[in-house]
């Protein structure tokens, strides 16, 4: 007789259905981004399954080739992307799942690198740079996450089984929720910071040269992101369900609006804004747990 | 490494062709190279036929500034048979130019702030524009290609009901054009990417001939409404915006300036049209035998129509230059050492209409 | 920015600017210039027409007495509505459907006073009077069948 309270649930059953509509969130999410956003623009606005529709179409259309290896970056940055949400809903240690994350944006830039054309070349040189700007920024969080829990695994956050013994790491680390929430423009590919995606400037970045199925992939890749990123946010208030996903809403809300009233940056201005603005963030944060004794060595 | 990309005849920012062979070091432009051509159409050779088809020709060389175009070129025709238009003609021209001035503009700021990023205003814009479209419905019964001008007047009048429409109009668009002049002047963001960017001075501005709101940016006062004033610009004065600085933020404030200027000679233009006469047409009685040019301030700068007549109903020649022919070569000194990220907007700031360009 | 956070939520409450094309059908100005069609009992075949259409589509077939008008090619500027001498065009006031064919419109031309319509008649009466004279008068000339005729052609392009 499995009960609620069963470990086995908490443990495999709710991160594994959970995993499975992780791209269904995603996709969601998206198609109400992208309602609201027409909404606030003052358009009626596409469907919230538009997505998945869009999803559809590409999986059924011709695929045009251009190489081999283009096809195996594609898969191999949705593996990725499946594999980090995996592991943070599996509660795996917090640095192996950032740098996963990361390892999927390599997987990108070098599905950009791999084919012979100028704008995926452009773009891939700017998703490293997106990279260099961020990575920091999420890995001093990460850091700051160990500092105050004294481990990298999530389990010391919070256990499915007992009930979490520290508080809330909003209430000691809340300087550090700000400094993701300015990274999160980057993650999720808005205005202001989407300038590996610009496509006034080079078409479509590193996936202009996708068709088909694998643009198909990219996108389903894009929706397990998006449920990623809110998912990790989420992490800050953990004790109680609604709280968290206010939380995520919250950072949903805040990239929807700051995209809207925002002009895209330049790549110099944009890592000059969130390495000035993150640091600062950041070692304020460090300052306030190590003058009130948050921290645990 | 240098690598070189090919910005266009295919690209997102611009639904034109042209194309700039772009020489990159990193993400800075070391090299630029503009080509056009890509939708020549033969026009000028097309205009060597009747002289009252011309003006529904001259329309098609620039969807967006059309009544620019048969405005100018039925002024040089009538020039050449010397025919003086009706009063009421003159006023309903006067109108439809600023009128048209201002969805131009609204469509330039628009693309400005799209190929920046900024999809929320651009909507803004084109919302705004859709104002001024809807007057062009009402008034002239098409859209885009309006089809009001013949040479000898004009086909539609503008009755009193429509004028208090116009009125109305106004008014709403001016309060629409300074939530927008706001919105853009205040935004953060737009300024940290346009101002100081694809800066051209004053001499440079002289020296290529620019004309439009590229030179009134650069601090050149050369407005063709004041210069040489057509159809009712010697009654209504108009005094040339100009923008110091030169950088694209200077161009797009002049645009967003000239909104107001244009809204303004709208409703100096409507008590004008209660005593003019009733004639909008007037019968030619010669055909076109002499030569004749005009010059008129479209939206882009300066367009220049040259005719010759040679006594038959048919044109002998008629050249034309664009203000986007005499723009052109601006881009180039300014795109050779920006980033890659402004080659899109320096390039859509000089609001680039490849459609007259070439033609 | 506070101007353009403000303008967003003004946004957010407005019902939306675009409406649902095709199952909302977009209402348009009185006086808009659409298609023009053609009166077969006013024209009088005189070619004016044809002559100063910008972008050719009016054929006066003088012989078949009709006029094809191609549709699809028309600019809808309403110079020929200008031109006409008996004013035998008239434009409408309805955006033409968007379609996948070329739409031709012929129009049959009954007007007994155009000339060449005139002068058949005339030739045709003169053959029956000849056809007739041993026999007994009949009656006179059938009129010709004013109708329209709406013919779509495939694309060849
Ligand atoms: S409206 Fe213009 S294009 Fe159409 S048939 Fe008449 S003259 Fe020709
Ligand atoms: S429609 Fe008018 S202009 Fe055309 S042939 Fe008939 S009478 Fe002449």
């Amino acid at each position: 007789m499995i009960t609620l309270d069963d470990p086995i649930i908490w443990k495999i059953a709710f991160p594994a259905v959970m995993l499975i509509l992780a791209p269904i969130i995603g996709g969601l999410l998206i198609g109400i981004d992208r309602k609201l956003t027409a909404r606030l623009q003052n358009r009626a606005g596409p469907p919230i399954v538009q997505p998945f529709y869009d999803v559809l179409k590409l999986f059924g259309k011709e695929d045009k080739i251009v190489n081999k290896t283009y096809l195996v970056f594609a898969v191999a940055y949705l593996l990725t992307v499946v594999l980090s949400t995996g592991l943070l809903l599996f509660h795996y240690d917090l640095l192996v799942i950032t740098f996963m994350f990361g390892l999927s944006f390599i997987f990108l830039v070098l599905a950009g690198y791999s084919v012979r054309s100028q704008f995926s070349y452009v773009g891939s040189n700017r998703e490293l740079l997106q990279m260099l700007t961020y990575e920091p920024i999420l890995l001093l969080v990460v850091f700051l996450d160990r500092l105050v829990t004294g481990s990298f695994q999530i389990d010391a956050i919070w256990s499915f089984t007992e009930p979490a013994k520290t508080e809330p790491l909003l209430y000691t680390l809340p300087l550090a929720l700000l400094a993701l929430f300015l990274i999160l423009p980057i993650q999720l590919r808005k205005s202001p910071y989407d300038i590996a995606e610009a496509h006034q400037e080079i078409a479509q970045g590193p996936v202009t040269e996708y068709t088909g199925k694998f643009l198909g992939l990219v996108t389903i890749a894009h929706f397990y992101e998006v449920f990623f990123v809110l998912w990790f946010i989420g992490l800050y208030f953990v004790q109680n369900w609604a709280v968290r996903i206010g939380l995520m809403a919250l950072a949903f809300l805040f990239s929807i609006v700051i995209d809207n009233v925002t002009a895209r940056l330049r790549v110099d201005q944009m890592i000059r804004q969130v390495y000035i603005i993150g640091l600062l963030l950041i070692i304020v944060n460090l300052a306030y747990i190590l003058i009130t004794g948050k921290w645990i060595a | 490494m240098k690598t070189t990309i090919q910005f266009g005849p295919q690209h997102p920012v611009w639904v034109e062709p042209l194309r700039l062979k772009l020489t990159m070091d990193g993400e800075i432009v070391k090299d630029c190279e503009l080509e056009a051509g890509f939708c020549h159409r033969g026009l000028e050779k097309k205009f060597e036929w009747d002289y009252n088809k011309g003006a529904y020709l001259s329309e098609r060389i620039c969807g967006i500034c059309t009544q620019h175009h048969s405005t100018c070129y039925c002024t040089a025709v009538e020039g050449t048979m010397g025919l003086e238009i009706p009063r009421r003609a003159a006023v309903i021209r006067t109108i439809m130019l600023e009128l048209e001035r201002l969805h131009s503009h609204l469509l330039a700021i628009g693309l400005t702030l799209e190929s920046i990023g900024f999809e929320n205003l651009f909507m803004l814009c084109f919302r705004n524009r859709e104002i001024v479209l809807d007057m062009f419905e009402r008034t002239t019964g098409n859209r885009v290609l309006h089809g009001i001008n013949i040479v000898g007047g004009v086909i539609r009048n503008i009755g009193p009901e429509m004028a208090k429409e116009l009125e109305d109009f106004c008014d709403i668009m001016e309060k629409r054009c300074l939530d927008l002049k706001d919105m853009i002047l205040k935004s953060y963001t737009i300024r940290e990417r346009m101002q100081g960017v694809g800066v051209m001075s004053e001499q440079l501005a002289r020296d290529l001939c620019v004309v439009g709101p590229v030179a009134r940016g650069s601090n050149v006062p050369y407005d063709i409404r004041a210069v040489a004033p057509y159809v009712l610009y010697n009654e209504i004065k108009v005094k040339p915006i100009v923008e110091t600085s030169g950088d694209c933020w200077a161009r797009s404030v002049v645009r967003v300036r000239e909104l107001f200027q244009s809204i303004d000679i709208i409703r100096q233009c409507i008590p004008l049209l209660a005593d003019a006469g009733e004639d909008i047409f007037a019968k030619s009685k010669t055909l076109p035998e002499k030569e004749y040019f005009t010059r008129v301030e479209a939206p882009r700068g300066e367009l220049f129509y040259y005719a010759k007549g040679k006594k038959s109903k048919e044109m002998d020649r008629i050249k034309v230059r664009t203000s986007t022919y005499g723009n052109g070569p601006g881009f180039v000194p300014l795109i050779k050492g920006s980033h890659l990220a402004d080659v899109g907007l320096i390039t859509i700031t000089f609001d680039p209409c490849i459609g007259c360009f070439d033609r | 920015m506070l101007k353009i956070l403000a303008n967003i939520g003004k946004n957010l409450i407005s019902k939306p600017y675009t409406s649902n094309y095709p199952f909302t059908p977009y209402q348009h100005f009185p006086g808009v210039r659409a298609d023009v069609t053609f009166d077969g009992t006013k024209c009088i075949l005189c070619g004016l027409c044809q002559r100063s259409c910008p972008a050719e589509c009016i054929l006066i077939h003088k012989e078949q007495e009709q006029i094809e008008y191609l549709n699809t090619q028309c600019i809808r500027c309403g110079y020929c509505v200008r031109v006409c001498p008996t004013n035998a065009i008239s434009q409408n006031e309805v955006y033409t459907k968007p379609s996948r064919q070329r739409l031709t419109v012929y129009t049959k031309v009954t007007n007994e006073n155009a000339p060449v319509i005139k002068k058949r008649m005339a030739a045709e009466a003169a053959k029956k009077a000849a056809a007739e004279k041993p026999a007994t008068a009949g009656t006179g000339p059938a009129k010709p069948a004013g109708e329209k005729k709406v013919d779509e052609k495939k694309t060849s392009a």
